[in-house]
């Protein structure tokens, strides 16, 4: 047994490493640019491919694998470099939210590229031989290759920690970080500091790509491995600190190896849940770093295209001329349409009712969660796994059960969630809770496990004279459509009625709903519930549609889907999810025959909207007509923002 | 009808309220000033619930509100404005101040969730509101695109549509041209008036300190130097230090 602790505590050493080697260059762009870059693991993965290319799956000797490594590494400093120049130097002047997405839509396309440029196959690489044996102490056995990593682990902390802390270099960096304005009122050029410090980040990520080679499997999915670890090292690290960053990774680590002693049967489960605890504990993480959490700033969104209409308009006959017109499109198009075309389109307006979910609590209350693909599992779920039993429950209320089981979950977690955290925080917590709900799924046997539940039966409604079937393709799509139709008028009415004009309140500036006597949490709360409750009906309303709900329901890719396609559409509209979901299922239907292209088409634009339109395709759309009409107002309160920080920075005590 | 006594305030390891009392009573004009970084915005947020006290008990009219939360406090008849006017930038003046309006009736009565535009009544007092605070020309523009002084005069708006029994504001004039200053000590006289308001304040402008007070409490440092009617605080020796010592440095 003693042994057997002391193997796994090894183990999870190396994994610890590991992970610190790949969130190192995370955290420095944490630390200097405020951008949580969930790009970071597919660069890493890029990495890995390029030391790849370079070594072929059977390296010679250790030198040669770091020196492959070194070089993969000089091309990651390119290409960050690049990619500094065209997209993180713009990022800084736009909301937090949206340079998440910017940076998820950077991910899209390296995923996409990796793709075509290296095929999707599998490859293995082994170790050089000289790292290929064990160290063999007494009874204490160690693989050489995890000594290399450890090694290699401490040698980057230590590095790392020199150049920040002792060098002037390093001074002016930290300098910056603190204070970027006073930075450069100083005269310090914050430009190149910032240029510097991206290409040293992905120097380090290309470089780890390639000294972890021998670890893995390399596939296109690599870039999954370490990418929430990376996030949750920054997150306990205290948001781009360093040193909290290297002891959070070796938690993690050992966490892992604990997992593996004690949970073998679920692996990194226990990894989420200590994280759930430590983000409600310490939200701000072990080493707060100031200004880095900017869950209160406002001004962020002043600089979007303004928010949702709070009222109904004077006149509704153009509205239902237009939503007459699409629903008469979509529900002939059972008669013309392919299966296979029919099919997507299905999927698209779940995906809408899901998107338009969302946003009601981005675009309405403010609050920005990755996790919420897991209510739609819960209802997907729920409902499959019913209709599978044949339990003679009538579907319409399976519906409501979904709607109520969202709801009840919704509840709980934002009533602690709320509460506790905000910002960063509740992003990655609410990440955490639909990973854990993924991997409890895929580890219960009775809910199919990694496989899903398929051959969902389609279900009949009694309506007491009448019975309607729904087991046929095109009747189940006409009742998805009434469905889903009905969904949006009714969270369109609740938006544009008193309740949505308290939610943009709030979500404009927390601070003044409070004195306007608007109990914020409790509001926010209340959109939390609402929108947890018409996820799960999303979900509840999909899973007889497509007859088979696997885990990847609740992943955070699909979590990541609604807020693709409500910031494409745009947010500040209450419709902007809708189109964003019809364009995004359009590119992927288009652009379905190549593996990747859809990624990098549908990455490409959406990075081109948050950098070029951070108001969606509607808002370039009322852009226009607004300039239009008012031409010469202008936006930017900037100049007596200015003065007001001009004296704080001077006249202080 | 607000009174404090011994709050203690520090952020981090620094303390930046130190002990402060205060009482103000129904219907007076009481104005705190001191150089800045005093505590003075502290202090406001400490009394209105933005941010907790370390120490130190706040009462409204004989309850024990030190616990409750801003919006309980607003519940409760507060008003407040801010050194940097917070109003909401992306909606219209109109709609700024409906949103204010609808905040508040729904405390008071019942509204109906089907009714989704807000009611003929609503827009009546929103505009007429907009009439008060001279914006009546500007309700549709969207508040960001206000000048500085407008929008606080719209916040000052929207505070006053929730018809508070005390308004506190940091700063009313900060930041404003000797024409808007002139302008907004003649409305705060007249809203006080109309809506029969106690007030507390912060200002810099030693004119508009003298218009408007009835009584001054200077702090520094934390700490309250002196409170009374400003010939009192004129002769007070300890606030000439501290006002003499700001001149030199500021030249
Ligand atoms: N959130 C905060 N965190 C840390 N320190 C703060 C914070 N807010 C204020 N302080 C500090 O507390 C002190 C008092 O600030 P406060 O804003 O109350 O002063 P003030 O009297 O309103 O000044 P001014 O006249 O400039 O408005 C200052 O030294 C300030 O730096
Ligand atoms: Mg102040």
């Amino acid at each position: 047994m003693g042994m057997q602790i002391g193997f796994a505590l090894f183990n999870g050493l190396t994994v610890g490493m590991s992970i610190f080697l790949v969130a190192a260059g995370i955290t420095l762009v944490f630390g200097m640019l405020k951008i949580l870059n969930i790009a970071h693991g597919s660069f890493f993965m890029i990495g890995a491919y390029v030391a790849y290319s370079i070594i072929g799956s059977h390296p010679d000797s250790t030198l040669q694998l770091v020196f492959a490594a070194i070089l993969s590494g000089f091309v990651l400093a390119g290409l960050g470099l690049l990619l500094n120049a065209s997209v993180f130097q713009r990022l800084r002047n736009i909301g937090e939210a949206y340079s998440l997405i910017a940076t998820f839509a950077l991910l899209m396309i390296c995923n996409g590229a990796t793709k075509i440029i290296w095929g999707v196959n599998y490859h293995s690489v082994s170790a050089p031989d000289a790292l290929a044996g064990a160290v063999i102490y007494g009874s204490f056995f160690a693989p050489s290759y995890s000594l290399f990593i450890i090694g290699l682990g401490v040698l980057t902390f230590l590095a790392l920690e020199i150049v920040v802390h002792r060098s002037s270099v390093g001074k002016i960096v930290r300098a910056i970080a603190h204070d970027s304005w006073m930075a450069n009122l100083v005269g310090i050029n914050t430009s190149r500091i910032y240029a510097l410090v991206v290409m040293a980040a992905f120097f380090c990520v290309g470089m780890a790509g390639g000294l972890l080679l021998p670890n893995q499997s390399l596939t296109p999915l690599l870039f999954e491995s370490y990418l929430l670890q990376s996030f949750m090292v920054v997150i306990i690290g205290g948001l781009g600190n360093i040193r909290g960053a290297f002891i959070g990774a070796i938690m993690l680590g050992l966490i892992e190896g604990a997992n593996f002693l004690m949970l073998p049967g679920i692996p990194g489960i226990l990894v989420y849940v200590i994280l759930i605890g430590f983000l409600l504990w310490r939200p701000q993480g072990l080493f707060p770093q100031p200004g880095a959490d900017t869950a209160d700033r406002v001004e962020g969104m002043a600089e979007t295209e303004g928010v949702p209409a709070t009222m109904p308009p004077k006149s509704l006959s153009g509205g239902i001329v237009a939503a007459v017109l699409v629903v008469g499109v979509l529900a002939s198009m059972p008669f013309w349409a392919n299966a296979g075309f029919l099919f997507i389109v299905g999927f698209a307006m779940v995906e809408a009712v899901l998107a338009l979910s969302w946003n009601l609590l981005f675009g309405y209350a403010g609050l920005t969660t990755f996790g919420h693909a897991a209510f739609f599992a819960l209802g997907a779920y729920f409902v499959g796994f019913l209709l599978r039993q044949d339990t003679g429950i009538p579907f319409l209320a399976l519906l409501s059960g979904s709607l109520a089981l969202g709801a009840l979950v919704a509840f709980i977690v934002g009533f602690v969630a709320i509460r506790r955290t905000s910002g960063i925080a509740l992003g990655i917590l609410t990440l955490s809770l639909g990973e854990i709900l993924r991997r409890a799924i895929s580890y219960s046997p009775a809910l199919g496990s990694d496989d899903g539940l398929s051959g969902i039966p389609r279900p009949q409604i009694d309506l007491g004279p009448v019975l309607v079937d729904l087991s046929s393709e095109r009747a189940y799509f006409w009742f998805l459509l009434a469905a889903c139709s009905l969904v949006a008028l009714a969270l369109w009415s609740f938006t544009v009625g008193p309740m949505g004009r308290v939610l943009i309140a709030l979500r404009q500036d927390p601070v003044r709903a409070e004195f306007l006597g608007i109990d914020v949490r409790r509001y926010r709360l209340l959109a939390f519930v609402i929108s947890g409750a018409v996820a799960a009906l999303a979900g509840a309303l999909q899973a007889p549609w497509a007859q088979i709900v696997t885990p990847e329901a609740a992943s955070y890719l699909h979590s990541t889907q609604p807020m693709l396609n409500t910031l494409l559409g745009g947010s500040g509209f209450f419709w902007g999810p809708i189109v964003g979901s019809a364009i995004f299922s359009g590119i992927s239907y288009a652009t379905r025959t190549l593996a990747g292209l859809s990624e990098v088409v549908s990455g490409g634009i959406l990075l081109v909207v948050v950098l070029a339109a951070p108001g969606g395709v509607l808002g370039l759309g009322s852009r226009f007509s607004r300039t239009w009409r008012i031409g010469a107002l202008h936006k930017r309160p900037a100049v007596d923002e200015l003065a007001r920080v001009g004296k704080q920075a001077v006249g202080g005590p | 009808m607000i009174e404090c006594s011994n709050i203690y305030k520090s952020y981090g390891a620094i303390p930046v309220l130190k002990g402060i009392s205060l009482t103000v009573a129904e219907r007076e004009t009481f104005t705190i000033i001191g150089p800045n970084g005093a505590g003075k915005t502290t202090l406001f947020k400490v009394l209105t619930g933005e941010v907790p006290a370390n120490a130190g008990v706040v009462t409204f009219n004989g309850e024990n509100i030190t616990r409750l939360s801003a919006s309980a406090r607003v519940h409760r008849g507060f008003g407040r404005t801010f050194q940097v006017a917070r109003i909401l930038p992306c909606n219209s003046v109109l709609e700024n101040l409906i949103i204010a309006l609808e905040a508040r009736a729904r405390r008071t009565e019942r509204g109906s969730l089907l009714q989704l535009r807000p009611s003929d009544r609503t827009w009546d007092d929103a505009a007429e509101i907009a009439g008060r605070i001279s914006l009546l020309n500007k309700v549709d523009i969207p508040a960001r695109f206000l000048s500085h002084g407008d929008r606080k005069r719209l916040e000052l708006g929207v505070t006053l549509a929730l018809k508070p029994k005390i308004l506190m504001m940091d700063e009313p004039t900060a930041g404003m041209s000797p024409g808007d200053r002139n302008a907004t000590i003649d409305m705060i006289v007249r809203v006080k008036d109309e809506d029969r308001l106690t007030i507390m304040l912060t200002e810099h402008d030693m004119d508009v300190v003298a218009h408007l007070s009835d009584r001054i409490m200077v702090m520094n440092y934390g700490e309250a130097i002196a409170v009374g009617t400003l010939s009192d605080i004129r002769d007070n020796a300890a606030v000439r230090d501290i006002y003499l010592g700001e001149e030199i440095g500021d030249a």
